[in-house]
């Protein structure tokens, strides 16, 4: 009974959080179905007449690309950086966290330090030496990021779930006849499923959602990912339709909501865990 | 260890190592050299630690956007990061509808900087928006949230609690490692689950903790996104964050080495922190592979 | 047996490098011939400036001569309208010039300036881009980035934009560093269906002074306290109703162009107080409501007709009111009682500039394109308004004959051209100087300084920015 209780007390309380946090989303949702006016005139969740031209009009999209291809491309720039990224980051997690080596500490902490320079004293020299690789206009800025690991974050946080395996399982294979391929693939990699997966799961959004980067290297608007072609239509001094761009906004969540659902099962307390001793 | 491991160890990182000599040092060393010039993009003069000192001495804007970047720093990483494990907590104990809590905490985060975040969050805290409507329904006078120069700032700080998806899915992955018998055995023992937290989850989960501190402080002390997108930084400046000012400086008013030197002081302020991290973590910080 | 494993690895993962590069490439190629058209284009010019950073430009000899196709890359910003109309411009004009491709290169605002600025410095700047009139005083000084156009007087028609205008805004020293598109002057668009009992028979606002200005906004309020005279985002407060009001009160530009102000503290703090008169007396929407929209058609007062009126350039009247059923009328400023000129900005709205980096015959491709784009008549009916009112006098005529302005817009060129106005200073709209501004303009509406107090901060700031724009 006492447990009863407290599970609907939980259940109540994961509710209402989940209404505070979810609710302004869903609230932007309906918004695509408005008019334009009545999205800033009302503060009611739905629309007083259906409609759907902002999903009509922002699919068709202005100036002559449609959204498809903006969609296409940002699968385009994030399938393989994600792809890169994550084996990338196992390789060096995997480095610096099972090696003895010297210089090792110093080199980690520069890894680390690399992420604390403000981007936009970066952004410039980083572009005249895209420039140079002439690497400018396609995705090979953000594929080479990736291969070499050069955001740490996920390089870093894999170094922190590794280092959480105890090191006697690293030994036991190793009598096995393991070797250090074999100790990454068969014995750490199959215990840092979930890390790993929030590997692929961050690298996706904020690839996915990147600006200033795709801004700056690439030039042509039918090369766009979404996150530059959600913002073609945004100016002061024209009729911007915010349906239209609140609806492909929707849109634009809903291959990495996908990618979430498809990925959360990983982060769930494994029923086997709880169940093997009793 | 083998002594040819020694090189093997090398080998792994080499992707990162490469990615930093050919990819990172250069942005590095030039910004540092920039730092020590007078630079618009076009014309270069070298004036030593003229931009420093001037900083420190005659930019007031600075020391306050600072001020200002470290009290938002100092409030909403902690909170940001409790809010995180209590949900990933609650979560970790739910079955049913389990996907869609899921979906619906971590849904905010997806959403990134979409231009979308700014309408949303205008909706919610304008005058006559959402907020409002609610504690008017409860009898309560709303304040005009985003244009009341005393609080922007402080309503401003909702926004990566709002956003916490990632330290949470990481709090979720670490929870997910805690071995469910070492829990039940605890349970049987007869210890309260505050005990059980305090004992086993909380040293178990220590090094996730420790990476989610780093890099949220790492993260939110150069936030851009809400001054940026939704006050641009005012009203009288008071959302006028430290990364914005750089910003500005840099691209409004062109003066390149003037910026690189305020980057080079956010970078030692924040490895100072980092480093104060790193020497505080053999405290509480727990590792599978040491041994005791 | 490990070294074998360890070779296997590499390979993979030298593998997995090339085919993520592959993608890319095949990505490229889909898009089609012109996309590794310009590809090619591009990198053979980056080698060009590469390799030719120490030459003059004029040592470049174009690769690409007569006979050959040539590739412009045109950047611009805007929003739908604009692109789609430049788009089919640039179709019409590829169509009767084969040999000339334009590569377009568009996009929002925000980044845009950051994005050219980086282009300029790493030489990658698109051959024709589209600036800002703020911007040109301080890209010209810096990044010595403009052609000077005044080589291609014979084959763009620089005689179809009012002399004053290539004066005061498109020469710098000897040069011609950019042209504008459009041109632009400030009208008080108002909501006569709310305004009615402001109006006389023929439904036009009586309204010539601030004071009338004021009062009416006061009665409006009174009437109905949702209701405001007027309202404006944080940049057109400052430049549609308190530089206007200094201005009137100085008679002089406010940022003159030798660097100095054209304005003393005690003028300064007058504008100020007059300013403070429209929120003191709930004429203007409170600014600490309006500051959260960043253009009327987020603003819902506006959008529900509870509005009177809003200052802006003649150029915008179409979108402010486009899906609203008010019925609208436009006005002049209202003016001081002793004031002699009207302090609208009346000036070009849009400028674009050929690259100076570019070898010449991409610069004379350029121009022949700019010449087609601005001044022909095919080119304006398709464009029509989408860069402001046309300031060249040829496009203008075009769009009149086709009757392609609407009745407010033709109403707001001609209030505008009545009203006697100065110009823009060269460094009036730089954004560092707007920026200080908007610093101590929102410092006294929120009275966190008063306005003597603001006027001594301000005019200091800005003396030491100009100090160091001017390069001293």
């Amino acid at each position: 009974m006492r447990q009863k209780i407290k599970k609907t007390g939980l259940y109540g309380i994961i509710s209402i959080s989940a209404v505070v946090v979810g609710y302004p989303l869903l609230w932007l949702f309906f918004a695509a179905f408005k008019e334009n006016a009545e999205i800033f005139t009302s503060v009611g969740l739905l629309p007083e007449h259906f409609t759907f031209d902002g999903f009509v009009n922002g699919w068709k999209s202005t100036a002559a690309v449609p959204f498809s291809t903006f969609l296409l491309n940002s699968c385009k720039m994030v399938a393989p950086t994600v792809l890169l990224t994550a084996i990338s980051s196992c390789l060096v997690a995997y480095g610096f966290s099972r090696f003895e080596f010297r210089g090792r500490k110093v080199l980690m902490t520069l890894m680390l330090s690399t992420m604390m320079l403000p981007n936009t004293v970066i952004m410039i020299p980083r572009y005249i030496l895209f420039q140079k690789f002439h690497w400018l206009n396609s995705y090979i800025p953000f594929y080479a990021m990736a291969v070499m690991a050069v955001n740490p974050f996920f390089a870093y946080l894999l170094i922190q779930f590794f280092r959480g395996i105890p090191k006697d399982l690293d030994e036991a294979a190793y009598i096995d006849g393991a070797g250090k391929w074999q100790i990454l693939t068969r014995v750490i990699l199959p215990l840092t499923k979930a890390p790993i997966v929030s590997v692929v799961l961050f690298q996706s959004v904020w690839t996915w959602n990147d600006f200033f980067n795709p801004l700056l290297y690439i030039d042509r608007v039918k090369n766009y990912p979404v996150s530059l072609g959600l913002r073609l239509a945004i100016d002061a001094d024209s009729v911007v339709n915010w349906n239209s761009i609140i609806a492909m906004s929707c849109v634009s969540l809903l291959p990495v909501m996908t990618l979430f659902i498809c990925l959360q099962k990983y982060f769930v307390q494994g029923i086997a865990s709880t169940g093997i001793k009793s | 260890m083998h002594k040819k491991d020694k090189y093997l160890g090398y080998l792994y990182i080499a992707p990162w190592l490469i990615g930093f000599l050919v990819l990172t040092l250069y942005p590095f060393v030039v910004s540092l050299f920039y730092s020590f010039t007078e630079y618009d993009m076009f014309t270069i003069r070298f004036t030593g630690f003229k931009n420093y000192v001037d900083i420190f001495t005659k930019d007031k804007t600075a020391l306050d956007s600072l001020g200002r970047t470290l009290l938002y720093t100092a409030v909403s990483v902690p909170l940001k990061l409790l809010v995180a494990l209590l949900v990933a907590m609650m979560l970790n104990s739910i079955q049913r509808g389990r996907v869609l809590y899921y979906t619906v905490f971590y849904l905010p985060s997806i959403l990134g900087s979409s231009v979308a975040l700014a309408v949303l969050w205008k909706y919610v805290f304008k005058k006559d928006g959402l907020l409002n409507l609610l504690l008017g329904a409860m009898g309560i006078d709303g304040a005009n949230w985003l244009g009341d120069p005393k609080l922007v700032l402080y309503v401003m700080m909702l926004l990566p609690l709002w956003q916490m998806g990632a330290p949470m899915v990481l709090f979720l992955a670490a929870l997910k490692n805690v071995p469910g018998d070492l829990l039940e055995a605890a349970r049987i023992d007869g210890a309260r689950p505050f005990q059980i937290f305090r004992k086993i989850t909380l040293p178990m989960i220590s090094p996730v903790i420790f990476f989610n501190c780093i890099m949220q402080t790492i993260e939110i002390i150069q936030i851009f996104t809400p001054a940026y997108l939704i006050t641009k930084g005012g009203p009288v400046k008071q959302t006028y964050l430290y990364s914005l000012y750089l910003y500005d400086t840099a691209f409004r008013d062109m003066k390149i080495g003037y910026a690189s030197a305020l980057s080079w002081i956010l970078f030692v302020i924040i490895i100072s922190f980092t480093l104060a991290f790193f020497g505080l973590s053999g405290k509480w910080v727990y590792y599978g592979d040491e041994r005791q | 047996m490990k070294r074998k494993w360890l070779a296997l690895f590499m390979a993979a993962w030298m593998g997995i490098g090339l085919t993520g590069c592959g993608t890319s490439d095949s990505g490229e190629g889909n898009t089609g011939e012109s996309g590794s058209a310009g590809q090619t284009e591009q990198n053979s010019e980056a080698q060009n400036q590469e390799s030719g950073v120490q030459e003059s430009a004029s040592d470049q000899q174009p690769e690409s001569g007569s006979g050959e196709d040539i590739t412009l890359r045109f950047s611009w910003w805007g929003g739908d309208s604009r692109h789609e109309a430049t788009l089919k411009a640039i179709e019409a004009y590829e169509n009767s010039h084969p040999g000339i491709k334009i590569e377009p290169e568009y996009s929002s605002f925000s980044g845009y300036y950051e994005k050219l600025v980086t282009q300029l410095a790493s030489s990658n700047a698109p051959e024709i881009f589209q600036v800002d009139q703020g911007w040109v005083a301080e890209l010209s000084a810096r990044g010595d980035a403009f052609a000077d156009l005044s080589k291609y007087s014979e084959v763009i028609d620089m005689a179809q934009i009012s002399e004053s205008m290539m004066n005061d805004y498109c020469k710098i020293g000897d040069e011609i560093s950019v042209l504008p598109f459009g041109y632009n002057g400030t009208v008080f668009l108002y909501n006569r269906t709310l305004l009615a009992d402001w109006c006389d028979e023929e439904g036009r606002l009586e309204m010539a002074s601030w004071d009338d200005f004021i009062r009416i906004g006061r009665e409006l309020h009174a009437k109905d306290a949702e209701c405001y005279m007027t309202t404006a985002v944080t940049d057109g407060y400052l430049r549609y109703i308190l530089k206007p009001m200094l201005e009137q009160i100085t008679n002089e530009i406010d940022i003159q162009d030798d660097f100095t102000l054209g304005f003393n503290q005690e003028q300064m703090t007058q504008a100020y107080e007059s300013f403070l008169e429209i929120f003191a007396q709930q004429v203007s929407q409170p600014y600490d409501e309006a500051v959260l929209y960043d253009s009327m058609q987020n603003n819902p007062l506006w959008l529900n007709g509870k509005i009177g009126g809003i200052f802006l350039f003649f150029s915008n009247i179409d979108t402010e009111i486009a899906g609203l059923d008010y019925d609208y009328g436009v006005a002049g400023m209202p003016m001081f009682a002793d004031a002699s000129i009207s302090g609208q900005e009346c000036c070009p709205s849009l400028m674009v500039a050929i690259n100076r980096k570019a070898d010449e015959a991409h610069q004379q491709a350029a121009a022949e394109f700019l010449e087609w784009f601005i001044n022909s008549e095919e080119a304006s009916l398709i464009l029509g308004t989408v860069r402001g009112v046309p300031a060249s006098a040829s496009a203008l005529e075009a769009l009149e004959k086709g009757q392609m302005l609407s009745e407010l817009m033709s109403q707001g060129i001609q209030i505008s051209n009545d009203t006697i106005s100065l110009k823009n200073g060269a460094y009036e709209l730089n954004s560092s100087v707007k920026a200080v501004f908007v610093d101590y303009m929102e410092k006294v509406i929120y009275g966190v300084s008063t306005p003597e107090q603001a006027s001594q901060g301000m005019t200091a700031e800005l003396e030491g920015l100009l100090k160091d724009l001017s390069g001293q």
